[in-house]
């Protein structure tokens, strides 16, 4: 079970998220860390992700090589993150045979009808549990 | 999101946000730094006023 966790700029969302998948899941579960730049990557790393990759051509070939894809739903705008999410990129992502759970925060302008505003712990939270769920589940797309 | 936001209160008692989905709140010497979930960092040459914590609202005010 390899879940891939994407992100930009800082990389401080792909932080929170990689700390609470490792407190949450199973040790088995491989947690790949994909930053748009090296200083996300890194960030990503230290928070306890197994491996990491940087930049388009790494995440265009790891995309379809996973079993579940997180971040925010910045990951598959085109031009989000100032630009880092290249075009390529929310397209490999998007189209990637992989579960896609994504948090409903961006700075891209785009608004998601029907999400309650919670505040960022929480999502990441429910992102875990959600996670947690569809791992011990074998990953099906009926779970 | 329902991160606070930072508002500085002007004459007459009207709020203008000045930075939104605040993750962190330093203090420095020359004012406050803030910085926000998408890790975007800011410096404010003012001090905090209020925080209402419910309202999700954090009033400065200029030194």
């Amino acid at each position: 079970m390899r879940i891939a966790v994407v992100d930009g700029q800082g990389g401080g969302i792909g932080r929170h998220i990689t700390i609470k998948l490792r407190e949450e899941l199973d040790p088995e579960v491989e947690i790949l860390a994909l930053g748009t730049n090296a200083a996300a990557t890194v960030a990503m790393l230290k928070a306890g992700a197994n491996e990491g990759a940087t930049g388009e051509r790494a995440i265009i070939y790891n995309a379809p090589r996973v079993d579940a894809i997180t971040g925010s739903v910045a990951i598959i705008l085109a031009d989000a993150m100032l630009g880092e999410v290249t075009p390529a990129v929310a397209a490999a992502i998007a189209a990637s045979p992989a579960r896609k759970f994504l948090l409903p925060i961006n700075k891209a302008g785009v608004e998601i009808i029907g999400v309650t505003p919670e505040p960022l712990p929480h999502l990441i939270d429910a992102l875990a549990r959600r996670l947690k769920t569809f791992c011990e589940g074998g990953c099906r797309r009926d779970v | 999101m329902c991160e606070a936001n930072a508002y500085f209160l002007k004459e007459g008692g009207e709020e203008e946000l000045v930075f939104e989905n605040v993750d962190r709140i330093i203090p420095r010497e020359d004012g406050i730094l803030m910085e926000d979930i998408f890790g975007k960092k800011k410096i404010f040459r003012a001090r905090i006023k209020e925080m209402a914590l419910v309202d999700h609202k954090i009033f400065l005010e200029a030194i």
